[in-house]
C-alpha cells in the first residue's frame, strides 16, 4: 500500500514537473513553438508584400524557369545521348506560401512544383560533367549555392537554389530527374495592385 | 432471410432491362388521360353502361394501374442501381479475400487459409495480427453487403407488395372530373422509391465503415455526399475523395450558417461568450478554404479534406496532398502544441507537400514512379498557450490519449478504404508525437514506419518501461529525430511522464538532425524544436525533412543516420 501511494505522489510530481517542463521550455524555445512558424512570418503584411513585389511575378518566374529547363534538358540530351525525356504525370501543382508568408493573402501569392521530368538514362558514369552542364546553365539564371550534393555509389543528387528561394533539383539512380519548386511570387494582379487586398 | 450465396449471384442487368420496357408501356399509358376525361363528361359516354359509379371504376382502376407501373419502373431502376453497390461490396470482399489467401462460405463464414508458407520466424506474430485484423474486416464487409441486400429486399417486396395488393396509391379519392394519369404515376413513383441504407453507428469499425459504403451504388453515394455530407465526411473507412466532396459541401454549410448566427448575435447579443466561437470557427473555415484552393480560386485537386469536425472547443481537420485513395505511400502527420486549423496548419501543409515532393523525387530517381500522399491530421485540440484551459492536458495527457485513439481509427480507415493497403508511415511532432504513439498502441492501424520528432514521449503513461517493441509496427520501423537546441526532446522525457526518452529508447532508430557534409551533403541543421520538417528560407531542405521523406518512401537506406 504504501508503496502504491509513494508511487502515485512520484507520478504526480513527475508530471506537474514535466507539464511545467514543457511550458518553460515552450517560452524558453522563443517565439517558435509558441507559434511553430518558422522565421520569415515574423515580417509584418506589409514588409511581406514588399519583399514579394521585389520578385518576379508568379508566371514571369516560371517561364524563365522553364526556359532554363528546356536548355539544361537540351545540353545534357546532346552531351550524353539520352533517351527522351519524360513528364511525369500530374507532377506539377500550385502551394501556398505559409509558413515563411503567412501574412499574404493565399489568393495572391502561390509557389508551384513545376512538372517534373525523367529520363530512364543513368547518368551516374558521367556524374561529374553531368552537374558542371547544370550548375554552367543554372548559373545564369541566379541558381548560385549549392544546398545539396550526394554522391553515392548508386544515387547522386545535386540541388541548387536561386536568390528567391527555388529549388533546382538533378539526381540520378536508376532514372535522371530534373525537378524544379519555384519559392514564393505574387500574382500578376497582387503584384499591380502593390498590396494586400 | 438473403445469404452470402444469394446475394454473389445478384445481377443488376435483368432490374434495368426491366425499366425500359415499363417505361414504354408507361408512356402509352398516361397519353390515355386526355380520352379519360372525355369519356368522364356528359357528351362523352352513352348507352346503358355509362352509369356514373362504371366510369369512375375504370378510371380509378387505370390511375392505379399507371401508379403500379411507374412504382415498378421506379423500384426497379433503384433496386438495379442499388445491386450495383452489392454487386462492388462482393467484388471487394472477394477481392480482399483473395489476396490475403482466405475464402468467404456460402454462408458468409470466413475461412482463414493460413499465413505465406515463407513468412520469417521473426515476423509471425505481426503476420499473425494482421491476419486477425484482415478476417475482422472481411467479417465486417459479409455483414454489411447481406445488410444492405436485405435492405434492397425489403424496400423491394414491399413495394411489389403493394403493387399486387392493388394499393400502391389511393385511386378512389381524387376527382375523376380532372383526372392525370400521370399525377398517378407520380404518386406511385414515390412510392417506389427505396431508402438508403443507413450508416453504421458513428463509433463504429472504420472497416464496417468502408463495407458500408463498398455496398452502395455510385448514385446512392453522390446522394448522401450532397443531402447528408456529415454521415460521410468523418466516416473513417469511406474513400479520401468522397470524404473530401462531403467535407467541402459541409463546409459551405457550416459558413452559412456560422455566418448567420453571427449576424444574429452581433445584431441582438453583441456580449455572448458564443461570438468568439463562431468567429474562430469561420476563420478555420476560411484557413481551409484557402489550402483547398488555387491561387485562381478553382479546387485544388491534389488536396483532400479528410475531415472537417466544428465540435467541441476548437476547429478539427485533416488535409491531404496527393490522393489518399490510390497513392503507393501514405504519411499522417500530426503536429503538436499550439497548432490551429486557422492559424498554423496551412504551413504545415505545405511543408508536407513538400516532404511529398523529396519523396517522390527519390522514388522515380531509383525507378519506381510512383505516388505520394502525405496527409496533416489535426483531428485532437492540442494543448495552446491560447487556451489555457487546455495547458491541463500537457499533465493529464487526457487530450493525447483521446487524439490517439482517433488517429488509430484514421490510420485503419484509410487501409480500409482502399482495395490494397499502402506503405503507411506515422508522422508526430511534440505533443503530436504522444498522440502517434499512443495511436500505435492499438492494432491494426495497418501503420508500416513510424517517425517521431521532438518528442517527449511516446506512450501515455509514467515510466521508462515502454520501448520501440511497444509500437504495434513491425520491428525496427520506428524512427526518432532529436535537434540541437530542442528543450522539449531533450528534457521532458526525463521526467518519464510520457514513457522513456525517444532519444534513448530500445529499439528506436535514430536519425541525424545535423548539417551534412560529404557523400550525403551538404544538407542544414535543425535547431530547437520548430525545424524539423521545415524548408530553409533560401529554399534548401534539413537533414531532418530529407531523413522524414526518405523513410515515407520506404527507402530508409537513403536516411542520414
Amino acid at each position: 500500500m504504501t508503496g502504491r501511494t509513494c508511487l502515485r505522489s512520484q507520478n504526480l510530481t513527475a508530471t506537474l514537473l514535466a507539464a511545467s517542463l514543457v511550458l518553460v521550455t515552450s517560452c524558453s524555445d522563443g517565439n517558435q513553438y509558441l507559434n511553430p512558424t518558422p522565421s520569415g512570418s515574423l515580417m509584418s503584411q506589409q514588409q511581406q508584400y514588399t519583399e514579394l513585389m521585389n520578385r518576379p511575378t508568379i508566371d514571369e518566374a516560371i517561364k524563365r524557369y522553364e526556359e532554363m529547363r528546356a536548355t539544361i534538358r537540351d545540353r545534357l540530351t546532346q552531351e550524353f545521348n539520352l533517351s527522351q525525356w519524360t513528364e511525369q504525370q500530374e507532377s506539377s501543382r500550385f502551394s501556398g506560401c505559409a509558413p515563411q508568408f503567412s501574412e499574404v493573402d493565399q489568393k495572391d501569392s502561390s509557389k508551384k512544383y513545376l512538372p517534373r521530368w525523367f529520363t530512364s538514362s543513368p547518368l551516374i558514369a558521367s556524374w561529374k560533367q553531368a552537374k558542371q552542364i547544370v550548375a554552367e546553365v543554372s548559373k545564369g539564371y541566379g541558381f548560385n549555392r549549392v544546398s545539396l550534393d550526394v554522391e553515392k555509389p548508386d544515387d547522386v543528387e545535386f540541388n541548387l537554389n536561386d536568390q528567391y528561394g527555388a529549388e533546382l533539383s538533378f539526381g540520378s539512380a536508376k532514372n535522371t530527374v530534373l525537378t524544379l519548386t519555384t519559392g514564393c511570387h505574387l500574382s500578376a494582379e497582387a503584384k499591380r495592385r502593390g498590396g494586400p487586398r | 432471410m438473403v445469404t452470402w450465396a444469394d446475394v454473389t449471384k445478384w445481377q443488376s442487368g435483368p432490374l434495368q432491362d426491366a425499366v425500359g420496357r415499363l417505361n414504354d408501356s408507361y408512356n402509352k399509358l398516361v397519353a390515355c388521360s386526355d380520352d379519360l376525361r372525355g369519356i368522364n363528361t356528359a357528351g362523352g359516354w352513352h348507352g346503358e353502361a355509362a352509369s356514373a359509379a362504371e366510369v369512375n371504376r375504370i378510371i380509378d382502376d387505370l390511375e392505379e394501374y399507371a401508379a403500379e407501373v411507374a412504382a415498378g419502373r421506379r423500384s426497379m431502376g433503384d433496386t438495379g442501381d442499388a445491386i450495383t453497390g452489392v454487386m462492388n461490396g462482393v467484388k471487394e470482399a472477394e477481392g480482399l479475400a483473395s489476396v490475403h489467401h482466405f475464402t468467404i462460405g456460402g454462408d458468409g463464414a470466413i475461412v482463414d487459409g493460413g499465413p505465406p508458407p515463407n513468412t520469417p520466424e521473426n515476423q509471425k506474430d505481426v503476420v499473425a495480427d494482421e491476419r486477425k485484423r484482415i478476417s475482422a474486416e472481411l467479417r465486417d464487409r459479409v455483414e454489411e453487403v447481406i445488410r444492405q441486400a436485405t435492405d434492397i429486399d425489403d424496400d423491394f417486396c414491399a413495394v411489389l407488395d403493394r403493387i399486387l395488393s392493388g394499393h400502391t396509391i389511393d385511386a378512389t379519392s381524387n376527382d375523376n372530373q380532372n383526372t392525370s394519369l400521370a399525377a398517378a404515376g407520380n404518386s406511385g413513383a414515390t412510392m417506389g422509391a427505396l431508402s438508403v441504407l443507413a450508416p453504421p453507428p458513428v463509433n463504429a469499425a472504420p472497416s464496417m465503415n468502408a463495407a458500408w459504403w463498398a455496398a452502395l451504388s455510385p448514385n446512392q453515394r453522390l446522394a448522401l455526399i450532397k443531402d447528408h455530407p456529415e454521415m460521410v465526411g468523418n466516416r473513417d473507412g469511406v474513400k479520401a475523395a468522397d470524404r473530401s466532396k462531403a467535407n467541402m459541401n459541409l463546409m459551405d454549410r457550416e459558413r452559412q450558417s456560422f455566418s448567420s448566427e453571427l449576424d444574429r448575435l452581433k445584431r441582438e447579443d453583441s456580449d455572448s461568450s458564443e461570438i468568439p466561437r463562431l468567429e474562430e470557427r469561420l476563420k478555420a473555415l476560411d484557413a481551409i478554404g484557402d489550402m483547398m484552393h488555387n491561387p485562381d480560386g478553382t479546387i485544388n485537386t491534389n488536396r483532400q479534406l479528410m475531415s472537417l469536425d466544428l465540435t467541441g472547443d476548437h476547429p478539427k481537420a485533416a488535409v491531404a496532398n496527393g490522393n489518399v485513395d490510390t497513392a503507393q505511400h501514405v504519411a499522417v502527420f500530426t503536429p503538436g502544441m499550439n497548432s490551429t486549423v486557422d492559424g498554423s496548419m496551412d504551413g504545415y501543409v505545405n511543408d508536407m507537400d513538400s516532404v511529398r515532393e523529396s519523396a517522390e523525387r527519390m522514388l522515380l530517381r531509383h525507378g519506381d514512379p510512383a505516388n505520394v500522399a502525405t496527409v496533416t491530421w489535426l483531428g485532437y485540440e492540442p494543448s495552446s498557450f491560447d487556451d489555457p484551459a487546455t495547458l491541463a492536458g500537457l499533465a493529464t495527457g487526457d487530450n493525447a490519449s483521446f487524439g490517439g485513439e482517433k488517429l488509430a481509427h484514421f490510420d485503419e480507415g484509410i487501409n480500409a478504404s482502399r482495395p490494397t493497403d499502402p506503405h503507411l508511415t506515422a508522422l508526430g511532432h511534440s505533443q503530436g508525437s504522444i498522440v502517434t504513439g499512443i495511436s500505435l498502441s492499438h492494432a491494426g492501424t495497418g501503420v508500416d514506419d513510424a517517425v517521431v520528432f521532438g518528442s517527449p514521449g511516446i506512450a501515455d503513461h509514467f515510466g521508462i518501461d515502454n520501448t520501440a517493441a511497444d509500437l504495434k509496427i513491425p520491428e525496427g520501423h520506428a524512427y526518432n529525430l532529436k535537434a540541437d537546441g530542442d528543450p522539449v526532446a531533450q528534457w521532458v522525457p526525463e521526467f518519464w511522464r510520457y514513457g522513456a526518452a525517444p532519444y534513448d529508447m530500445p529499439g528506436m532508430n535514430q536519425l541525424s538532425t545535423h548539417d551534412v557534409m560529404g557523400p550525403d551533403g551538404p544538407l542544414a541543421s535543425s535547431h530547437g524544436h520548430s525545424e524539423y520538417t521545415k524548408t530553409m528560407p533560401d529554399g534548401s531542405d534539413s537533414t531532418s525533412k530529407h531523413n522524414i521523406a526518405a523513410v515515407v518512401a520506404g527507402m530508409p537506406q537513403l536516411a542520414v543516420r
